[in-house]
């Protein structure tokens, strides 16, 4: 079985983006538009990773972390962002892992299998 | 009717609350009744007549007759002479006595005369007659009765005589308080006549004052109750002559029978005349004419007692012009110095206009302004130099005066029409230029002299920090005003001991001396000029060195506004980084599609190389501001940082009415830092404090040493009582754009946080909604070599 992945961003292009690499690497992608989107999906099908955008209306990846990790702490987040500069700052604090958005995905790949060994998922 | 019912009624009668004339009349009817009598009289003595009056009598035509009864009238017997009750019951009218007392044609065949008297005083006596027997029982009762009726009488006697008193208190004490009262004569002299007439119930009251020396009359206060008199008559202005002359009171009890009047049919029946006497010299007379009537009076005669009053009134009267002339003659010593007085306030204006002028120049014109306008200290001219330390010269700055006596005419008939006080002279801002600027002005400006110039008066005067008078020209370098002048004169201007300046006047157009005494003055002068300058500059420099302070500020802010700017422009970085990863990504996925030799391939790869340069240019836009202030690390105090940025805020928190308390640890270790970095984060928590706090409030900054994970660290807590943050957003306030204001960007806290985790140390929010918030900034003070 396929480990799920959530992909959690308010730009659908990058949804879509991402959920077709991600889809190519064998995961199971979901996808949420919002930080309360991604909440509902993780408390009714529960995920394995989330990659979580931080520049998001409503409530901000930040937020959505908070509410995440309250919701299930041990569950792997990946932070990203465009925004090089929260990865110096506070945004790295209770996430698993913080990547600057680029075009290129390979970084994400690798952290995503990264910490799946880590966890031992 | 027993004879105790009798007398019971008679008691009865004399203590009710009636008025004594009713009651006598009473008593005597109901006795006439009663013990059947023929007639009952109440004879009272009259003393300044020295003769009986039928007052009342149960023959009313007797007291309607107003019939005088001489003391040795036979029928009053012993009861006069011997003040003895006397009781005849053989009378034989006209046989044995004559007398208009008994009705001869009644036949009456007794009578009784019983004295009302105590043993020093007589009062009257009571008379009567019945046909028939008075029996010893009769004679008993009348003797109570007598009594009784004396009782009465006097006990009359003594409450008018007690009225008489409390009158006589409370009207010379409304006199007194005349006396306290009024400063002015004429007032005191008209109320005096006034109330002296009610105290001594005299009809007249006249007080006439004469001048001091000369003794001719000056003014005459009369207070007539009814009757006037010739005042100005020979008599009386023969009488007033005649006291004042011998400086002593004349007393005149009656005057149809007085010497000093006979001849000269007085119109005044009793008088007083007392001198006012003041230093010796008579200075007045007051005069009295005529008491009127009482039960006890009937002519109008004055006592011994009345004249006594009178006596003491005229002291007081003495008393009061004297404190009168007194202050009269102070207020000629006060005339004397007024000018010493009006130097004093002269000096008073000008220092108060000094005191409350900032700008220099305003202030050097209201000086020279004082010192020559005629309100002020009158000099023709004047001219203010002060002392250049840095160049070592005398500079002129201001001269005011006409250059000619043209000039001078037209500018003071000018000034005359004005009519301003000195004060208002030198309080509007003359700076506006709206007076003509002399030639002398522009002479003086132009002057510089070396400090170490020799034989000039100016020179000298702040080399021996005293006034110097030059009267013959000597001196002739002088270039200062009196280049057409050999008469000038020069003051220093001192302030806190040391000269600053002097100031030069001289009279070139009046050629009025300058006298020692004007030097003086203007000497006095020039201190208070001296200290109001020193003042001005003092606040000038105070508000260079504001407004480069605030240039700091707002410098600082702009820096901080830069960085907002670059946070502004990763804002839009950011934006165009999302479009651009999916443009990149989906050419990514694209070219894995084309095979390797397809032409497409190649525009795909362009797409892909071109994105990620964009990508490349934008983490560098992205990463700039940080990268560059990441540099510049140094040992820097911290307690020097918070100092600093509470001064930029004091105008800030001065409006918003905001106390600062703070609580620096002086013993701080150096912390190796940004300083402008940790300044800054400083500022931002500072600034969102005062924001915090628009009306009021109280920021508290604590410094202290800690220890935080094994590492020396220095701790800024930074606490406001401006209600804090709202819990709900709490967790939001560091990400950068979050703000609730408007007109915020929402970067200072995520600037602040950003600086301080450069430093790997952290901030803490102690947060107490409704109450304030305290930022808690731990800095290690080294960082880890890691780091
Ligand atoms: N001392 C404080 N008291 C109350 N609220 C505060 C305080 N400091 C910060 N805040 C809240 O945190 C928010 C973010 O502060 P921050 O300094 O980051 O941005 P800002 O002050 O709104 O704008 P600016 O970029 O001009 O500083 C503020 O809008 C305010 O709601
Ligand atoms: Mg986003
Ligand atoms: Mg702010």
């Amino acid at each position: 079985m396929s480990l799920r992945v959530l992909v959690v961003d308010d730009e659908e292009n990058i949804r879509l983006l991402y959920k077709e690499e991600l889809t190519e690497e064998g995961y199971d992608v979901v996808l949420a538009e919002s930080g309360y989107e991604a909440l509902d999906i993780v408390k009714e099908q529960g995920v394995d990773l989330v990659v979580l955008d931080i520049k998001m209306p409503k409530i901000d990846g930040i937020e959505t972390l908070r509410l995440l990790k309250d919701e299930s702490r041990d569950l792997p987040v990946i932070l990203c962002s465009a925004y090089g500069q929260y990865k110096q700052d506070f945004c790295t604090w209770a996430s698993d892992a913080y990547i600057v958005k680029t075009a290129d995905l390979t970084e994400l790949k690798a952290t995503i299998k990264n910490i799946i060994k880590e966890k031992n998922i | 009717m027993s004879e105790f019912d009798v007398l019971a009624q008679v008691v009865e009668i004399t203590h009710s609350k009636e008025a004594i004339q009713s009651k006598i009349d009473k008593v005597i009817n109901y006795l006439k009744d009663k013990l059947d009598l023929n007639g009952i009289h109440l004879l009272l003595f009259k003393e300044d007549e020295n003769m009986f009056l039928i007052n009342y009598s149960s023959n009313n035509e007797l007291v309607n007759q107003h019939k005088w009864i001489p003391p040795d009238d036979p029928a009053l017997f012993d009861a006069v002479t011997a003040k003895r009750n006397v009781f005849i019951d053989d009378l034989r009218p006209g046989a044995d006595f004559d007398s208009e007392l008994i009705d001869h044609a009644s036949g009456c065949n007794a009578m009784f005369a019983l004295p009302i008297c105590n043993s020093d005083s007589f009062i009257g006596v009571m008379l009567g007659e019945k046909h028939g027997e008075l029996t010893k029982l009769d004679e008993k009762l009348l003797s109570l009765i007598s009594i009784e009726i004396t009782g009465m009488i006097y006990n009359e006697s003594n409450t008018i005589k007690l009225k008489e008193k409390i009158h006589e208190l409370s009207t010379s004490f409304s006199i007194s308080k005349l006396f306290i009262k009024n400063d002015k004569l004429d007032d005191l002299c008209n109320k005096m006549v006034e109330h002296i007439s009610t105290l001594l119930y005299s009809n007249t009251v006249m007080l006439e004052l004469f001048a001091q020396g000369t003794g001719t009359t000056v003014q005459k206060y009369v207070f007539n109750k009814d009757k006037v008199y010739d005042l100005d008559g020979a008599l009386i202005q023969g009488i007033i002559d005649e006291t004042k002359r011998r400086c002593r009171p004349t007393y005149i009890k009656d005057a149809s029978t007085d010497a000093r009047c006979s001849g000269s049919d007085p119109d005044f029946r009793s008088a007083l005349f007392a001198p006012v006497e003041y230093n010796s010299d008579v200075i007045g007379i007051i005069a009295l004419f005529d008491k009127e009537a009482n039960l006890f009076v009937t002519k109008k005669h004055f006592s011994e007692d009345d004249f006594n009053i009178l006596i003491s009134m005229t002291n007081q009267l003495a008393n009061f012009v004297e404190n009168l002339l007194m202050t009269k003659e102070r207020e000629s010593i006060i005339k004397e110095k007024e000018d010493k007085a009006s130097e004093l306030k002269i000096l008073y204006d000008v220092s108060k206009a000094m005191m409350t002028t900032m700008k220099l120049d305003d202030l050097l014109q209201k000086i020279l302004t004082a010192v020559t306008i005629s309100g002020g200290l009158g000099f023709n001219r004047a001219g203010l130099f002060l002392i250049n330390h840095r160049m070592n010269t005398l500079q002129g700055m201001l001269c005011i005066g006409p250059d000619t006596g043209e000039e001078a005419d037209a500018i003071w008939t000018e000034l005359k029409k004005e009519e301003k006080t000195l004060l208002q002279w030198i309080t509007p801002d003359l700076s506006s230029g709206s007076r003509k600027r002399s030639q002398f002005d522009e002479k003086v400006k132009s002057i510089r002299i070396p400090l170490d110039e020799e034989e000039n008066a100016m020179i000298r005067a702040i080399d021996q920090k005293k006034a110097v008078m030059v009267t013959n020209g000597s001196y002739l370098s002088n270039k200062a005003i009196s280049l057409d002048s050999t008469s000038y004169a020069v003051v220093p201007l001192i302030s806190k001991d040391k000269v600053i300046g002097v100031i030069v006047v001289d009279n070139s157009i009046t050629k009025q001396p300058i006298t020692s005494d004007d030097l003086s003055f203007l000497t006095l002068f020039s201190n208070q000029a001296g200290l109001a300058i020193e003042n001005s500059t003092l606040y000038s420099n105070l508000k260079k060195t504001l407004s480069e302070l605030k240039d700091t500020h707002s410098k600082l802010l702009h820096s901080e506004k830069l960085a907002a700017l670059g946070e502004m422009a990763a804002g839009v970085a950011h934006e165009i980084k999302n479009p651009l990863m999916a443009i990149g990504g989906f050419a990514r996925r694209l070219d894995k599609r084309f095979a390797e030799d397809s032409p497409d391939k190649t525009y795909i790869n362009i797409i892909i190389k071109e994105v990620s340069r964009l990508e490349k240019i934008l983490n560098e836009i992205l990463n700039f501001s940080k990268e560059e202030r990441e540099n510049n690390f140094a040992l820097n105090d911290i307690n020097k940082i918070i100092n600093e940025t509470l001064i930029m805020f004091d105008n800030e928190m001065l409006e918003n009415n905001i106390t600062t308390e703070t609580n620096l640890n002086y013993d701080l270790p150096m912390v190796l830092c940004n300083y402008q970095q940790v300044k800054q984060a400083v500022i931002n928590l500072v600034n969102n404090s005062c924001q915090a706090m628009p009306r009021s409030g109280k920021l508290s900054v604590t410094t202290r040493k800690s220890l935080v994970r094994n590492k020396d660290s220095v701790v800024i807590e930074i606490s406001d009582t401006g209600g804090g943050v709202n819990n709900e957003v709490l967790h939001n306030i560091f990400n950068p754009f979050f703000t609730t204001k408007d007109g915020g960007t929402g970067l200072g806290l995520a600037i602040t946080h950003r600086f301080i985790a450069n430093h790997s140390g952290s901030i803490e929010v102690d947060n107490k909604p409704g109450l304030g918030v305290t930022f808690i900034i731990n800095l290690p003070v080294k960082m880890d070599e890691e780091e």
